[in-house]
């Protein structure tokens, strides 16, 4: 074993193997620094990449990125209040304040390190759960991974922080879209409309950039001004952030192992499990009779930071081991391992065990080299927030449609991408969380597989009374049975972690409650859409469709019986009604410009368009003087360019070039 | 109140002359609404050859693609490199249909297919717009399989075990439309009572099923059956029940690869009183090992390609063959096979590719009842 270990390290040593796992770092650093888009969207934007590399090179890129995105994301929120992702909400609170009095240094430090430790912490858990797995993997069938998918896709939604109906509705949602295309089990075509370009099921990658990437744009572009108008003083107290490391090791610890238990359970999430960290920090913390939280406790951001890296590796295990994603980052990362051939699950402990613990160390060094870029690039990233969004959406929005495009090569990828934009700004404005949504439809199809590779080879009393499956139903049942009980407790306790769970989604929710009404009621018409389509399909290839549009109906409709519900106990004021209309507004203005880049592309090729979008952009929205934006679009420009030349990417044809011949 | 927060209000930024100026962009946009295709040819250039392949980059086909083009660039003088172009979508057939409407056939356009590809084709797929029948094939690269079963864990020693059984022994692939369907015709030819079940990720979960104990009957390449599982034999975990074989002159023989392994029509043969179900399934076997393993890989020209282009590539295929240091450094990538030149194999491969109607619906029906698959 010790063998592989040090073999393992030997593989990642090569020059060029760390070469790209510092760039993947630094692209993480970079992502996560920028608010909204987080670990899919770093593992998104290097997914093309990826084909164009060997696999130890790929791998360690995309490891790179995804150990320290939740690194950086606590910059902006630190700084400047606001969320450099949704689990980096949890700073706002104490975080944000300590920024404010002063002591912004100090935090960032601290959480920085407290980030190491925790990522650290996870992935030598990895390293001491591998060699028991390997028992466990030989008697590992279908129905333990089916067990193990049903879990994760459940949870996924039950965790979504009191949000349960909306976040199981979007997981239903997530579900359906995942079965589009080909099915696995009767190979005929479902919900493709004779199109060819969803013959092959919606692209994963397109999904997760419009999603979470173009909503987040959508939503900031309006913003015609900086992000922040802050003055920035981060003040001194870098050290000080290390003492308090060392004066709070058991918070350091206890946030580590919450993270990486919670990453440990596919579907749990990042946002989750920072919140809960942070609640258990706070519990004990009052016990011990010092605590400061909400007034800037700095365990208020150690517990979480430590949580949030503990995830991450955390979530290996699960991804690595059962080949269920633990995180929406590893979605992506097990379609990677796929593409190299690569079967993460049972398989991988037999056959690529150095890969894992590639894997393993990939991650340590990444987590360590991130803590030390963070805070060299602390001060000048933070001023990014200051850049006017418009500036960075011109070189971002070419950039995310070149990398959706790079999987189809299809160019009606650029309206699904939009398509999900909008659909992503939508759920933001409703307050549906997304993290579920993506889940479920990464878990959709191996769902429906292991389902029937697990009843039509086994009886039910035979599979089900497999002892790790009646593990995953009582930690199913646990899941829903603890919170429960946890919710009761904190009402006893007068705790106020209800508000600040308000409080953690900050930006989005500016949808009146008649608006979140209509959005229930049009997620019920198109699971009755559906379920009348999956009705036209074989008894086996319709099962699942069917299943979900049945079961989506139904909590679509108690979607809307809350729904209604809060209207009539809040009906929408005048305020909230304007502020709607001016957000419908400025997104329909922001869909405008999206589309004439789209409509451009198409018209005379992607450099061209790019060229032409970006400077008009710049000039109307960003208000760039002329000749900024004339070599700023230059700098983008060649990027495209540089991503088409070096990296080997297809470059989208236009009209233009076709009828040049 | 309401008075002062109106006039409080900023004015509207959207005047009714700028969202008529963006209605009229609009409208322009709108002409070029549709996304236009990204698979038309597009010529490389002098002494560069386009390869077509309708595959993802970096799975089996592409690899294949990729290592037989720059063997052929490195004996031919007057190409300097192919270069390959990747359009996966609609199951191959977005590809393979734009590889047809270029119509090119001076040969400085081919293209790759393999097994799926040919399927759709004689299948019957609606999206369809080629015809293996009226193109040229260049060259081809088959491939040998082995049915198999755990002898350990289902007490089955031989292929008469298997065909005495009481019970339907558990099949597990992929897809019934695939290259399973080659196997499962196979099974029904011989009379093996099986029942299928389908959607296993890929060929190695498949093994695993088989060696977990969870299904019965598995089916794998030549080249997997020997790296992976021929060790085993010795154990009774691995007992090979029957190869695909090799045409050889238009005779099946049995796969060089494995000698010891009898073939299919081996034991087709040696049954006596043949059912009018088990007549059939040879029928439709016979057309679909053809195209699915035996030119499983082909590299492929238009109709109507310049002839002397055909032969150019039945000389290099000769010379490619005979060349015992390429064939040694070409093993894993050819799976231990020989090229075969497209010339010469286009008279059987043609005939493969004609499945009568009858066959037809026969293969039709079985897929749907027994194994729950729909054609398109």
């Amino acid at each position: 074993m010790m063998d592989i270990i040090i073999s393992a390290l030997g593989q990642l040593a090569d020059p060029t193997v760390l070469l790209f796992l510092l760039a993947g770092v630094v692209i993480g650093i970079i992502i996560g620094v920028i608010p909204g888009l987080g670990g899919t969207g770093a593992v998104a934007v290097l997914m093309p990449f990826i084909f164009m590399l060997e696999p130890n090179q790929a791998i360690a890129m995309i490891i790179g990125a995804v150990a320290v995105v939740h690194t950086s994301d606590v910059i902006t929120s630190v700084v400047l209040g606001i969320p450099g992702s949704a689990s980096a909400s949890v700073f706002l609170l104490d975080g944000y304040k300590m920024a404010q009095k002063g002591e912004g240094a100090r935090a960032l430090s601290a959480s920085f390190i407290a980030s190491t430790i925790g990522g650290l912490f996870g992935i030598v858990a990895l390293t001491l759960v591998v060699p028991i797995a390997k028992p466990i993997v030989t008697s590992f069938g279908s129905p333990e991974i089916f067990s193990l998918i049903v879990a994760g896709v459940f949870l996924t939604a039950m965790l979504s922080k009191g949000n349960m109906t909306k976040g199981l509705m979007v997981a239903l949602f997530g579900l359906a879209l995942g079965f589009v295309g080909v099915s696995p089990i009767s190979a005929e075509y479902r919900f493709t409309f004779g199109m060819e370009s969803l013959s092959d099921g919606l692209n994963l990658v397109v999904v997760a950039l419009g999603i979470f990437g173009l909503a987040e744009m959508i939503s900031l572009i309006a913003h015609k001004t900086a992000i922040s108008n802050q003055k920035v003083d981060l003040g001194a107290g870098w050290r000080k952030g290390f003492r308090d490391i060392l004066r709070y090791p058991f918070d350091v610890l206890r946030g580590s192992i919450v993270g990486t238990a919670v990453g440990f359970l596919p579907g749990v999430g990042s946002t989750a499990g920072a919140w809960l960290s942070y609640g258990q920090a706070q519990a004990f913390a009052s016990r011990k009779g010092d605590s400061q939280f909400g007034e800037g406790d700095v365990r208020g951001v150690i517990a979480p930071s430590a949580a949030s890296n503990g995830i991450e590796s955390g979530a290996l295990i699960p991804t690595l081991i059962f080949g269920v994603p633990g995180a929406a980052p590893f979605a992506l990362l097990l379609g990677v391992l796929l593409v190299f051939g690569i079967q993460p699950g049972p398989a991988m402990m037999t056959k690529h065990l150095d890969l894992v613990y590639f894997i393993v160390w990939a991650f340590a060094l990444a987590s360590i080299a991130g803590a030390v870029l963070s805070f060299a690039l602390a001060r000048p990233l933070a001023r990014l927030s200051f850049v006017p969004f418009p500036i960075l959406a011109a070189a971002l929005i070419p950039i995310l449609f070149m990398s959706g495009f790079q999987g189809p090569i299809d160019l009606n990828t650029f309206y699904m991408m939009l398509f999900f934009g909008l659909i992503g700004w939508l759920c933001k404005a409703c307050d549906i969380p997304r993290a579920p949504f993506l889940i479920a439809f990464v878990l959709a199809e191996p769902l429906e597989r292991y389902f029937f590779l697990t009843v039509k080879v086994y009886e039910p009393t035979q599979w089900m009374t497999r002892p790790f499956v009646m593990v995953v139903i009582f930690i199913l049942v646990a899941a829903v049975v603890l919170p429960l009980i946890q919710s009761h407790l904190k009402k006893r306790k007068g705790d106020d972690a209800q508000a600040q769970a308000a409080i953690a989604e900050a930006d989005g929710k500016e949808a009146t409650n008649k608006v979140r009404l209509v959005t229930s009621l049009v997620f019920l018409g198109f699971f009755i859409l559906w379920l009348a389509l999956a009705t036209g399909y074989s008894g086996n290839g319709g099962l699942f469709p069917k299943t979900v549009g049945v079961v989506g109906i139904a909590i679509a409709l108690l979607a809307i019986m809350l729904d209604i519900k809060k209207l009539k106990a809040a009906p929408d004021t005048e305020e909230t009604i304007t502020k709607w209309r001016h957000t419908l507004v400025t997104v329909a203005v922001s869909t405008a410009w999206v589309l004439f880049f789209i409509w451009s592309v198409f018209a005379i090729g992607m450099l061209a368009a790019t060229a032409i979008f970006a400077l008009v952009f710049l000039l109307a929205v960003a208000r760039m003087k002329p000749v900024n934006a004339v070599i700023y679009t230059a700098g983008i420009t060649a990027s495209i360019w540089a991503m088409e030349s070096l990296a080997h990417m297809v470059l989208p044809v236009g009209y233009l070039q076709i009828f040049m011949g | 109140m309401m008075s002062l927060s109106n006039q409080n209000k900023p004015k509207s930024k959207f005047s009714a002359r700028r969202l008529l100026k963006a209605l009229a962009l609009t409208t322009v946009m709108g002409v070029v609404a549709c996304a236009p295709p990204q698979s038309n040819y597009k010529p490389t250039g002098e002494g560069v050859v386009d390869v077509m392949v309708p595959y993802g980059s970096g799975g089996g086909t592409d690899t294949w693609a990729r290592f037989i083009t720059q063997a052929f660039a490195d004996i031919n003088p007057d190409v300097r490199r192919y270069q390959v172009v990747n359009v996966p979508g609609g199951e191959t057939i977005t590809g393979t249909n734009a590889f047809v409407k270029s119509g090119v056939t001076n040969g400085q356009y081919v293209m790759v297919g393999s097994a799926t590809t040919y399927f759709q084709d004689m299948l019957d797929h609606k999206a369809v717009q080629f015809d293996f029948a009226k193109m040229e094939p260049l060259a081809f690269n088959g491939t040998g399989g082995v049915v198999w079963t755990n002898g350990n864990k289902t007490g089955i020693k031989n292929i008469n075990d298997l065909k005495n059984a009481k019970e339907e022994w558990l099949y597990g692939g992929m897809s019934a439309s695939g290259l399973d369907l080659i196997a499962l015709l196979a099974l029904e030819a011989l009379g093996v009572p099986n029942r299928g079940v389908f959607g296993f990720e890929g060929r190695g979960p498949t093994r695993l099923a088989v060696l977990r104990g969870e299904t019965a009957l598995d089916f794998q390449t030549t080249s997997t059956y020997l790296s992976q599982l021929a060790d085993n034999v010795k154990t009774g975990e691995v007992v090979p029940l029957f190869s695909m074989g090799i045409p050889v002159n238009g005779k099946i023989e049995r796969d060089p690869n494995l000698p010891d392994i009898p073939t299919f029509e081996e034991l087709y043969q040696q049954i006596g009183g043949k059912t009018d179900h088990q007549r059939k399934a040879y029928q439709a076997f016979q057309a679909f090992v053809a195209t699915g393993l035996y030119y499983q890989k082909g590299l492929w020209a238009n109709e109507g390609t310049d002839p002397a282009v055909i032969d150019k590539y039945d000389a290099m295929v000769k010379q490619l063959n005979a060349d015992e240091a390429f064939m040694k450094k070409a093993k894993e990538a050819l799976g231990g096979y020989q090229l075969i030149s497209g010339k010469e194999a286009k008279a059987d491969f043609n005939k493969a590719l004609k499945v009568d109607p009858e066959t037809m619906d026969f293969i039709a029906k079985l897929l749907l009842e027994k194994y729950g698959t729909a054609i398109h």
